[in-house]
């Protein structure tokens, strides 16, 4: 049986397409010439954060417009804990028949530098599509001395070990921006560390800490409304949303600082090219599609569409960048 | 007052997809809080793609509607067979369990019911006409704060059910040390995780109370030859305490629902601490404080009462600041920002039919609940006239099925039967796991808002006392305590009986 759906297999493949080197596990299982049509039934999308975060609510509009664009269903799967262990985990030892895929954002690169993590995820999985980005911002409280970057780096250079910052958790892209920065200042700044975005908030508004690096999704009303101002965007240009447009970029003022909140699909390591192709051109049509668009700016960032081999070397190169970064930090990140 | 928001609000939601909303979010809800470990958050995971297609306001009335029934549901499993469904309804077990035991299940769940009502109704008059000046107040509360109010209630709560106050406070100290294990929030270390992936996200609360008290429960129902079904007959009037007790029940709802009011104002897993709290405080003021853990009425309308009133505070910050004060709440607001609006300070004035016709649902949720819950107090209680032998595996099931569903994990599973088991060998050995699961729930918040203190002052506990009234108050407080504690014992008899 397995002889004959290996045979099955490998001469569809040479019929279908010559391009096709990688796997034969597209056919294993189905029969005749349907075997090479990928999909043939529902794909589980695996989110590994809890239900009702931008990660979930982005993953649940594209899942919801997979019938239309890939013609099978998709269901989505919450697998939380573990810092995105778990569910990564799960995508990781699945087949890589295309059949089990999942939510990869910028901690997927991010925590294998600075946690104990079962997989370096961004060396084992294979790259689908990048599905929308944005830019983490600095925001203070709006009746805060600093009246920009500038006036805010210039403090903490004068009074090294005061200022203290809030950030959402350990080592991510909440965290490094400012250490990184007093870093570079030759000064140093407190981090105190929440558990998520909405305490490092509380903690701000109530004066206990300083300033905080957030995501913009979590501060618009806040800003919006003028009880925060944010005073610098560590993206490499400056935000299309109203709110945040005014809003000069760290680099803008002299301070070469990045940290960028994006999130895309990824699938087990070695997965058959077919599949990674016909999931990045859903992906790439549910990024135009009105609803997609809608839930993306409603969870605070932006479609940013990037293609499998784009999204590939985005990780590569942010791995270098952060891996560059994270030991210049050294201790910075662990106090 | 000025009652016209709230009249704009009522007229805003009377529409026929809106009321619908309303029954079916309340419901659902309800259910939800009744089967044990499929709780708000799962309810709403499913409910949200639902909801994509509705107006705003019909989809927020939906969704927020389930929090408000699962808060009442949460205590017909703890009352029936001693299973919290959720942690808010923990302390319900200690006196609503054995009632049921005793037979007077109904009356357990109507007082449950009743107190809902109360602590929801004491919530929603503090959110209509209070939220923006307490909003404020409650972002006075930063970790100094929290770590002086958490290191209180390890103090206080390691002897809530009674007992030997030693073996209290060793069950505390196992609980806090269990709490530790998993990816260290602030260091970002592992620790004791054995290389286990899913030890990462360190031992999940809620199953550990799954575990040691509902699979205890059934262990110990096992282990009982001929087993211990209530018996006695179920009758309407049975549903409705003594004509003695009213006053002081209605006096411990009332107590209840500002204990849950104030306490939901701070951040962090607040309602889950105002029960305790409450029980705490009725256990404190009763005259006969030996009747709490044996069925005393009070033990369940003050927690009950506080953990409705405590949600409708949680709100506050939400409505007025749009921060989530817990993760709960974090996901009601998902809600919100799916159909494209932004809880905050703006809310108010830019869409005053979102936010008054919101409330407005809310306390027509609550009458509806109420109305609901009452009768079906007494269907709920005749659920343990059906045969243990048979009723016992389909509780087992719907545990396990709860148990699974909350994080699709089978080792969670395995967590739940081995603290089961645990918690069947501390009760055998006269250990009682309730201060465990306390020093469990409490120790990591703990952990974390020392780490943050010491972080913010750089070290320096004395910059923190001198800095922080409400803080060092506590600890005053805290330290009162325990020297009572030590010295008390030691007192002799003779003394006490001169000085009181």
């Amino acid at each position: 049986m397995k002889i004959q759906s290996v045979s099955y297999a490998a001469v569809s493949l040479l019929l279908v397409s010559s391009t096709l080197l990688a796997g034969c596990s597209s056919g294993t299982g189905a029969t005749g010439d349907k075997s090479s049509g990928y999909p043939q039934k529902d794909v589980e999308y695996v989110v590994p954060f809890a239900p009702g975060g931008s990660s979930d609510l982005i993953a649940r509009a594209v899942a919801k417009v997979s019938k239309k664009y890939l013609k099978v269903n998709t269901t989505v799967l919450n697998l939380p804990g573990g810092s995105t262990s778990i569910g990564l985990s799960k995508v990781i030892n699945s087949a890589a028949d295309g059949y089990t895929i999942g939510t990869f954002n910028n901690s997927g690169v991010q925590s294998p530098l600075t946690i104990d993590t079962p997989y370096v995820y961004y060396d084992v999985m294979t790259p689908i599509a990048q599905v929308a980005e944005s830019p983490y911002v600095l925001v203070v409280k709006a009746d805060a001395p600093w009246a920009d970057l500038k006036a805010f780096a210039a403090d903490i250079k004068a009074r090294p070990n005061k200022l203290t910052t809030g950030a959402a958790s350990a080592g991510g892209g909440t965290h490094f921006p400012l250490e990184a920065l007093a870093l570079g200042l030759g000064s140093d700044i407190r981090t105190v560390i929440f558990d998520g975005g909405s305490p490092a908030i509380t903690a701000l508004l109530g004066g206990n800490v300083d300033a905080s690096v957030q995501a913009p999704a979590d501060v618009k009303s806040l800003v919006e409304a003028g009880t925060l101002k944010a005073i610098a965007t560590f993206g490499h240009k400056r935000m299309s949303d109203p709110v945040f447009a005014d809003v000069p970029t760290a680099a803008e003022q002299g301070f070469e600082v990045y940290s960028m909140l994006w999130q895309g699909v990824a699938g087990p390591a070695k997965m058959d090219p077919a599949a990674v192709a016909v999931l990045d051109e859903y992906i790439k049509k549910a990024t135009q599609d009105e609803s997609v668009v809608k839930a993306v700016s409603g969870a605070g960032l932006g479609i940013a569409y990037l293609d499998s081999a784009q999204f590939g070397e985005k990780w590569a190169s942010e791995a270098v960048y952060y891996k560059k970064l994270f030991a210049s930090l050294g201790d910075r990140l662990k106090k | 007052m000025d009652f016209s928001n709230l009249v704009l609000g009522f007229t805003a939601i009377l529409t026929v997809p809106n009321l619908v909303a309303s029954l079916a979010g309340v419901m659902l809800g309800n259910l939800a809080g009744v089967l044990p470990g499929l709780g708000i958050s799962g309810t709403v995971a499913v409910l949200l793609p639902v909801s994509y297609g509705m107006e705003p306001l019909t989809a927020l009335i939906l969704i927020s509607g389930v929090f408000a029934g699962a808060s009442y549901g949460g205590a017909i499993t703890s009352i029936l067979v001693n299973i919290p469904g959720e942690a808010t309804s923990i302390v319900t077990t200690f006196d609503g369990h054995p009632l049921a035991k005793a037979g007077r299940a109904g009356l357990a769940i109507g007082t449950a019911a009743t107190a809902s009502f109360v602590g929801g109704t004491i919530g929603l008059i503090g959110l209509t006409f209070f939220a923006p000046v307490l909003s404020q107040a409650a972002l006075a509360f930063g970790p100094p704060e929290y770590l002086a109010v958490t290191a209180l209630g390890l103090v206080l709560l390691a002897n809530i059910s009674g007992g030997s106050r030693l073996h209290g406070y060793i069950m505390l100290i196992g609980g806090v040390l269990l709490g530790t294990v998993g990816l260290d929030a602030v260091f970002g270390t592992t620790r004791l995780t054995f290389g286990s992936t899913h030890l990462l996200d360190g031992i999940n609360f809620i199953i550990v109370v799954m575990g040691v008290f509902g699979i205890t429960e059934l262990l110990l129902t096992l282990c009982t030859p001929g087993g211990d079904q209530p018996t006695g007959k179920f009758s309407l009037r049975g549903l409705f305490p003594a004509r003695n007790q009213i006053r002081p029940v209605a006096a411990a709802m009332g107590r209840g629902g500002l204990i849950g009011f104030a306490l939901g104002l701070i951040p962090g897993p607040s309602s889950t601490i105002s029960t305790f709290a409450s029980y705490e405080v009725e256990k404190k003021l009763s005259k006969d404080p030996d009747r709490f853990g044996k069925g005393a009425l009070e033990g369940i309308a003050s927690p009950e009462a506080s953990n409705n009133s405590s949600f409708y505070s949680q709100l506050i910050p939400l409505l007025s600041l749009g921060i989530p004060f817990s993760a709960s709440i974090a996901l009601l607001m998902s809600a919100f920002i799916i159909h494209g609006i932004r809880p905050g300070p703006q809310l108010v004035v830019q869409q005053p039919v979102i936010f008054w016709g919101l409330i407005a649902s809310l306390y027509l949720g609550n009458v509806i609940l109420f109305v609901l819950n009452v009768p079906l107090a007494g269907m709920w209680a005749s659920v343990l006239r059906i045969r243990f032998d048979m009723l016992m595996p389909v509780i087992t099931i719907i545990t396990f099925t709860g148990a699974y569903a909350l994080n699709n994990s089978v080792f969670d599973l395995r967590v739940m039967v081995v603290f089961g088991v645990v918690g069947l060998i501390a009760k055998y050995a006269n250990y009682d796991m309730t201060a465990f699961v306390v020093g469990l729930f409490l120790g990591p918040f703990f952990e974390k808002s020392l780490v943050q203190s010491m972080v913010m002052f750089d070290g320096n506990m004395g910059a923190l006392l001198g800095s922080r009234p409400i803080s060092t108050t506590l600890f005053i407080v805290m330290v009162i305590v325990i020297v009572a504690g030590v010295v008390r014992p030691l007192v002799p008899q003779k003394v006490k009986e001169i000085v009181e």
